[in-house]
Formats: structure tokens, sequence, C-alpha cells
């Protein structure tokens, strides 16, 4: 007690001795920030995790907390996937600063190993929105954009977590700003043991038994240094390298005295340009990722070392010509990509060219339309035109309808064509369209503001890739179809009571796949119905949360003879945020699973109980 | 006050409800549990796909042409674990090697678990002599030795590469890997008698109803092997390239599954002579199965190795009978008359 309550005093001391002196208000100058033009018939969502609760929080833990996708994880420290609007996991694409950091091996992402820093904010584009920046996002698309907060002088905080089963984690962020020049620097690490107890249903008795060889272990940084040549132009450098370190354990049906590791190694650069002038507004980009993956086989006792490294760049320009009330943006965009893997005959390489233009016209104050045209060139493949249509309208602010029709496509991904055995250099695009209708409406009744957000989609997804065994060797072929209805709805109310905000939002997801078929083929790891449901109290010093989850059951198998069943977990959290001199202190707790709800995701993976994460902040 | 204590113990009330589902039900359940048949003739291994703990036998009613899938799960309570790479059968004991759960399993002859040890890894296939198991295992260039009674490992023999067979055949064992065939004598200190080297990897060693040998390499030559202290006689190609291969004991029938067909040859002298071929319906094939009392073939489709396999059943002439189907990636049966 007297050791804890000495460094206490060290934190609250220390950062006020040394940066509190000089601390300045943010400058009252408009930051130029290009956007990337979205058409107004898709749906986008802004997530953005809380720097009071969380010291260090990845993309995959983010959205199984905060929203009702469902994430298909390997387990607490496992790969983390995900399928969006029923489709696979290699059709959702992240994009970091506006650059793909999509591995072009598998075509998927694993979500558990981008971190995500408090001043990023992370935009859900839902379906196929995000045409404009490629193919291949058939579920939708993340683009993880970094901040940019112009404040003067020498600013940051510094946070550290604790929680159960030996998770602990820290972050630092510092920034120095001048006027026309601002540094900000990101460091960040996070391990656990994830020592869980579970439930072993493998047992007779099922005895309480516990998680073992599952360290995870993850550091990183992340750096920007912004330059305003004036207040038209801004020239900025992102990096961000990222470490994660973890075993594997088997399922509980296997050996869990032994575990497989992954190492997984990124590193990114971004430079880019903003200008703005007459002519209209201007971005240039150029990207680099490198990234490595080295996988120990435990059994086989072999390392496989899979690598790819991208380089992109974009050019984008938009401009709005008021007097035909008409907004267009235009750009280019190429890259390229290799590959290398020990399954490989030799280093793969994929070099794609694209050109696209959006076109959005207003008719009237309340109605108006859009076209996108997307066209690429690659090596080797006939890709066909890719784009969308829709019309929008807009009552007054209070409602909007739009009406989207859109289609796209997916490449295979470099393992598909090129993984020896069995990898098929003749396999096709898989081709997709999607048909969006969405409607929001806002309105207040009885002090209370309400906020409605309703999309119904309709798509299909034709020469769909899976890997098959011809001729006693696997290889992946273009051989599904498949038809996806769903809903989204999001349900929000507020209210201010005195100086407390109190707001409650209620989200559900269905999906029906291949509605109106009497076919029993069913698609695994679908969940009909996923809900998020939040309630926030909060005010300046103050937040409590009450989070809830919930996946329907859903198939493990084609044939629909085994299921996982449904679940629903429940979260808690709170901060109590308080100023002392100049310097901002917050407290937060998380309380998650409270129910101590026993659950898998995936079969014979077990999820933790009831475990707490207790977040320390200090902010000047 | 007694508004506002109802509304919070609502409150409460609500949160443990969402939060509960059912805590009992953990884990994967089936859809469709189906009947338990009476038969316990033919008994179908269900390999599973790795890491999902999905491998399960069943045993298939010609008579009434139905499975009854998850027989162990049934018995015992438990998931049988993952990847079932094969059953065996000895002194009236069952033995399962489950490859990725790095397990056997020792059941009696109702499949009700009585013991279980850890392989080297990831074992393959087993072989019981004189109260010692042999064990091979999938990476491992190793054969593990263990007492059949206390289960404890008490050798490790060093080959080549991973062994895919290891059987137990006139007092000797006989292992399988790459291009040797390596023959053990276990009275003799587990000494190396013999090794018989092909001139190309062997694909398939099974065993003729006289308790000879046949051997098919890589270059589709097949041997017929005599003796543990014999060597190979060659007995010619294969008229079409093989991928899995079964033999009929009464009739003394070789089936060949090579792509879309299945050939039979017969043996005349020595070589091979083919007697007759047909077609299948299966698209994949992962398991391949004479049943000899009765004159079957079965095909094991795997579909997609997502959905349940369907097996097909040919008369040995060739007209399908039926088709049925069971649990993930069959890959093989065993039959007990």
């Amino acid at each position: 007690m007297k050791k804890s309550g000495w460094i206490l005093g060290v934190l609250l001391a220390v950062p006020n001795i040394i940066w509190g002196q000089k601390h300045d208000s943010l400058l009252e100058v408009e930051v130029l920030d290009y956007q990337l033009e979205l058409a107004p018939g898709f749906k986008q969502e802004i997530l953005k995790v809380s720097e009071d609760l969380n010291s260090t929080q990845n993309l995959g833990e983010a959205l199984r907390e905060l929203s009702p996708i469902f994430v298909r994880s390997y387990g607490s420290n496992g790969i983390a996937t995900l399928s969006l609007r029923g489709t696979s996991s290699n059709h959702t694409r992240v994009t970091w600063n506006n650059i793909d950091i999509s591995s072009p091996n598998l075509g998927l992402v694993d979500y558990s190993t981008l971190a995500l820093s408090a001043d990023e904010e992370v935009n859900l584009l839902f379906g196929l929105g995000s045409m404009s920046e490629g193919s291949g996002a058939l579920g939708g698309a993340f683009q993880i954009k970094s901040g940019q907060n112009w404040q003067k002088g020498f600013h940051g905080n510094v946070s550290q977590e604790v929680g159960s089963f030996g998770r602990q984690g820290s972050n630092v962020n510092l920034s120095f700003g001048q006027e026309k020049f601002l540094f900000n620097v990101n460091l960040y690490q996070k391990t656990a043991a994830n020592n869980f107890s579970f439930i072993d249903i493998t047992a007779q008795e099922r005895p309480l038994r516990e998680m073992t060889h599952s360290d995870f272990s993850q550091k990183g940084v992340k750096a920007n240094i912004s330059y305003r040549p004036s207040t038209k132009s801004l020239l900025r450098l992102n990096l961000w390298y990222n470490e994660v370190d973890r075993q594997l354990p088997p399922p509980i049906t296997g050996d869990l005295s032994t575990s497989d590791q992954m190492l997984d190694r990124n590193l990114v650069a971004v430079l880019e340009g903003h200008f703005s002038s007459k002519l209209g507004d201007w971005m240039l980009n150029w990207g680099q990722v490198y990234n490595s993956n080295l996988f120990y086989l435990n059994a086989a006792d072999s390392e496989s070392d899979n690598r790819f490294m991208r380089q992109e760049v974009n050019g984008r320009w938009k401009k709005e010509f008021t007097r035909f009330k008409l907004k267009i943006e235009s750009g280019v965009q190429g890259k390229f990509q290799e590959a290398s893997s020990p399954s490989y005959a030799r280093p793969s390489e994929r070099n794609l060219g694209a050109v696209f233009t959006t076109v959005e016209k207003s008719f009237s104050e309340d109605f108006g339309s859009y076209v996108i045209l997307r066209k690429e060139f690659s090596q080797g493949f006939a890709l066909p035109l890719m784009g969308s249509f829709g019309l929008f309208y807009a009552d007054k602010g209070t409602a909007k309808y739009s009406l989207a029709y859109s289609s796209n496509y997916r490449q295979p991904s470099l393992n598909d064509l090129y993984w020896v055995p069995g990898g098929n250099p003749a396999l096709r695009v898989e081709n997709s369209f999607s048909i969006d209708l969405r409607g929001q409406r806002d309105f207040k009744w009885q002090g209370l503001h309400f906020k409605v957000d309703a999309t119904l989609y309709y798509s299909e997804i034709d020469d769909l890739i899976q890997w098959l065994p011809r001729n006693s060797l696997w290889s992946p072929f273009n051989v599904k179809f498949r038809r996806i209805l769903g809903q989204e709805l999001k349900f929000e109310v507020l209210k201010k009571i005195n100086t407390w905000q109190l707001s409650s939002s209620a989200q559900l997801f269905i999906t029906q796949q291949n509605p109106g078929e009497a076919s029993t083929v069913k698609v695994p790891y679908s969940p009909n119905t996923s809900a998020n449901v939040q309630v926030i109290l909060q005010d300046e010093n103050w937040l409590f949360r009450y989070l809830l989850n919930y996946s329907d059951s859903y198939f493990t198998d084609e044939g629909g003879n085994f299921y996982m069943p449904a679940y629903a977990i429940s979260d808690l959290q709170m901060a109590y945020r308080f100023p002392y001199k100049k310097l901002r202190y917050s407290l937060g707790l998380k309380l998650q699973n409270i129910g101590d709800y026993p659950y898998q995701i995936l079969p014979y993976r077990p999820e933790p109980g009831f475990n707490f994460l207790l977040n320390f902040a200090l902010r000047w | 006050m007694v508004r506002k204590l109802r509304v919070n113990f609502f409150f409460i009330w609500l949160i443990t409800n969402l939060s509960g589902c059912d805590r009992d039900v953990i884990g994967p359940q089936a859809s469709r549990p189906g009947e338990i048949n009476d038969s316990r003739r033919v008994l179908i291994i269900n390999e599973g796909n790795f890491q999902r703990g999905n491998a399960s036998i069943g045993y298939y009613n010609s008579e009434t042409n139905s499975y009854a899938g998850e027989h162990f799960q049934r018995e015992n309570g438990l998931p049988l674990g993952d990847v079932l790479e094969s059953v065996y059968y000895e002194q009236d004991q069952f033995y399962a090697v489950l490859n990725g759960s790095n397990r056997i399993l020792i059941c009696d002859s109702s499949w009700a678990l009585k013991a279980s040890f850890e392989g080297l890894g990831a074992p393959r296939y087993l072989a019981l002599h004189a109260e010692r198991i042999y064990l091979s295992d999938l990476f491992k260039s190793e054969i593990g030795v263990y007492n059949a009674q206390t289960l404890e490992r008490e050798a490790q023999w060093s080959i080549t590469k991973p062994a895919f067979a290891v059987e137990a055949w006139q007092d000797q064992i006989i292992v399988a890997a790459d291009k040797e065939l390596r023959v053990y004598d276990p009275l003799n200190g587990d000494g190396l008698i013999q090794t018989i080297t092909l001139p190309a990897a062997i694909k398939a060693f099974l065993k003729n109803g006289l308790s000879q040998w046949l051997v098919v390499d890589n270059n589709d030559q097949v041997y017929r092997w005599e003796a543990p202290r014999d060597t190979l006689i060659p007995l010619g190609p294969l008229n079409k390239k093989g991928e899995h291969f079964c033999f009929d004991f009464s009739r003394q029938e070789f089936y060949v599954l090579a792509g879309a067909e299945v050939q039979v040859y017969s043996f005349f002298g020595q070589s091979l002579k083919a007697e007759r071929s047909f077609s299948h319906a299966a698209e994949n094939v992962y398991g391949f199965f004479c049943d000899s009392t009765a004159g079957q073939v079965y095909i094991m489709d795997p579909e997609a190795f997502v959905a349940p396999s369907t097996i097909y059943v040919y008369d040995r002439l060739g007209p399908l009978k039926e088709h049925f189907s069971a649990g993930f990636i069959s890959n093989g049966a065993l039959i007990r008359d």
C-alpha cells in the first residue's frame, strides 16, 4: 500500500514538474485534411477507442465491444477475422492513412494485430462503399485515419492498464506543435498471459482448467510529422511499426501442453501531400508496407516465413461546382506488390493500375444522385468496369433516404494463384453486385432525441473461390454462388439531464443467406442475427457504460449438422476524469463478461469468463 | 422509493438474464443427433477438420441404409478429439489415434473410454504386438514404442523419414517410410533385420487375404511381399495412376481408384490382370474401403471438407447400391464380422 501510494505520488508530481509549465490552447486555424468523398448511398460508422478506459486496444477487440459485427476469434489471443454482411473473411479491406495494409498473400486481415491509438478514427464502411479506393471489399472496409491535433507546445498523455490474466499495457503519446509544424509519436506495448479458467468440456466431470501456452505480447510505435507550408497545403509523413509475438494454443481437444508460435511484424510508411486551390482540392500520397509473418508449427518443428511488400501511390482531386450543384472527385492509383513464402516457387508479384471518378449532382435542395466508375488494370486478368449509381433524398435535415446499386469484384489472393502445390493460376475474379436502401431519421419527442438508421441490402457473389481436394491435391476453384439479404438497424436515444448526458443505442444486424431457396447448404460462422446495445451516462467527470453483445447461434458446417450456441456478453465500464492543476487524470475500470458466461466463438476455443481491466491515464 | 427499487431490480434482472443464455450448453452442438442403430458391423472413421475438434465415429447399417454418428460422444459424453487418423480393434479393445490431439484413446468394445496416452506429437498409425504398442508420427522420423499395460513410452526408433505405415506381421514390425520398408524384430532387442529400398516412394502398403502384403510405389509399380525376410516380387504396373487402394480378401481382388474410375485387378501368377472397371460419383475422394464379406466398396467424399462426408457404397461389380451422409472428412472404415 505504501509502495503504491509512492508510485501514485510520482505519477501525479513528475509530469507536473516536467511539462506542466507550458500548456497552450488549441490553435485557431483550419487544418487542411483531404477527406475521401463517399457516395451518400452507403452506410458508414465512426469507431473510436476510449483513452480513459484502455491504454491498448486492437481493432478486433474494439469491434467485438462496440459493434454487432461478428468477429471470429481463435481464443482470447488468437487470430481474429470477421465477416461483414454475410461475406467471407477475405472480403474486407483495411487502410491506414489511405494506404491498403491488407495482406495480398491471404487476402485477409488479422484484426487482433491492428493496435488502435486514441487519436485515430476508424471509419467502418459497409458494403461496396469503398470502391473508389480499390476493388475486393465486397463486405466492407475499415479506414483507419490518424488524427491531427494542432496544439501548440509540448503535450501528450501517458497511460497504464492492468487487468486479469496477466494483462498489462502502456501507452505514451507525445506531441510537439508549432504554427507550421507538428510532431507526434505514440509508443505502446501490451502483454497478457491469458491464463484464464475455462470449463473443460472434453473431460467427463467438466473440470475447471487453466489455459496455458497462451502468451501474447505486442509493441509498436506510430509517428507522424506534419508541415504546413501555407494554410492551403499540408505535407505529412506517417510511420507505423507493429510487432505481435504470441503463442497459439491448440483447441482444447488438442494437446494443451504445446502451442504453435506466431510473430507478425509490420512497417508502414505513408508520405502525403494535401493542397487546396481554386482548381480544387488535391491529395497525393505514396505508401510502402512491409509485412512479415513467421509461423512456427510445433508438431512438425518447422518454421514458415511469409512476407509481402506493397508500394502504393494515389492521386486524387475533387471540386465542388456550386453553380451546377455538382461535386466531382477523380483519381488514379498504382499498386506494386511482391510476396514470398516457402510455399511459393518464386516471389510472386501483382501490379495494378486504376482510374476512377465520382460525380454527385444535386437536382434540388433535397434530391440528388451520384455515379462512381472505376477501372482497374492488372496483368493477366480481365477486370470488369465496376461502379455504383445512387439516388438520395434529404428532408430538411431530419430525414435522409438513399438507394444505391453497385458492382464490385475480388481478385484471387496470391496464395490462391501461386501456392505450391495446388495454386491455380487459371482462377477468375469473384463478381458481386449489391442494392442498398437506407433511411435515417432524427426526431425529438418529450425531451428525448431519437435517431433511427435502417438499411436493407441484397447482394450476390458469383464465382466464389474455394479450396477443394482434386486428384489428391488441394486447389482453389471458382465454384460457388451466394445470395445475401440483410437488414441493419440502429436506434439511438439521447437525453440531457442537468449536467448529465444519457445516450443509448441498439444495433441489430440480420443476415439471410440464399433467401427463399430450398437449398440446405448453410454458410458456416455466419449468425443470422447479431446485436450490440450500449447505455452511456456521462458528465464532465464521470462515464458509465453498459455494453451488451449478442450473437445468435450459427452453423459450423455447410450441412448444418453442428452449431455453436447463441451467446450474450455484458460489460460494465466506468471512468472518472479529474483535473489537477494543468493536468487531467482519468481512472477507468472495465468489468467484462460480468455474467461470467462460459462461451466459445470457435469450437473448443474457450473465451475468458469475468475479467477486469483497470486503466490510469494522464494528459497535459 | 418502492418504484425506484423495482426499477433497480428490473435493471439487475435484465443484465443478468441478458448475460445468460444457457450456460450449460458450451461448445459445438449437434443439430440433428440422429438415431442410434443396432448394427455394430461397419464403423465409419471421420477424421474431422484440423483444429476443429470434430472427429467422430459412427455405425452404418447397410440393411436400413442408416448412419448413426457421434457414437463416442453419446457413449462418453465427450468429444472424441481432433483429427482421427486411424482406428484399430485388437484384443476386444478399440484404439483411436488422434493426430491433432496428440492422443491415443483406448476404449472397450462398446467405445466406453478406458485409458489414453500421448503420442510423439502428431500420431498417425499404430501396431500392437506382444504387449507393446508401436506408433508412427506425421512429422517426426521416429516410431514410439509403448508398454501396452502401463502405456509408458519405453523406446523410440529413429527412421529416415516420417512413417506412413506401421504393421505387425509374423512377429515382426514393419515400418514403411518414403522409399524404405524396414523390418524390426521386437523379440530381439527391437533390432533392425532388413531394409528394402524401392525405386520410388511408397504410396500404398496393404495386406491381402493370404497374409501377404501389396506395395505400390509412386511409379505405380505393384509388388507382392510374402514374408518379412523375403524380397519384393514385382507384379507389374497399374494401367492408370492410382490414388486410393483397397483389397477384397475373399475374392483376392485388388481395387484401385484412379480419377473417376475404379479399376479391379486380380493376380495371375507373378502379374496383375485387369478384370473390370466402373465409374463412381464422388467428386473428391478421401477414403476408399473394401468390405470383403459383403462384396462392397465404400468411397468417401468429404464434400469440400466443410460439410458431412457423403459415402457411396458400390457393389463389387460396379452398380451404386446406396449412399449416405456420415461425419466430417470420412477417411476409412473398420468391419467387425
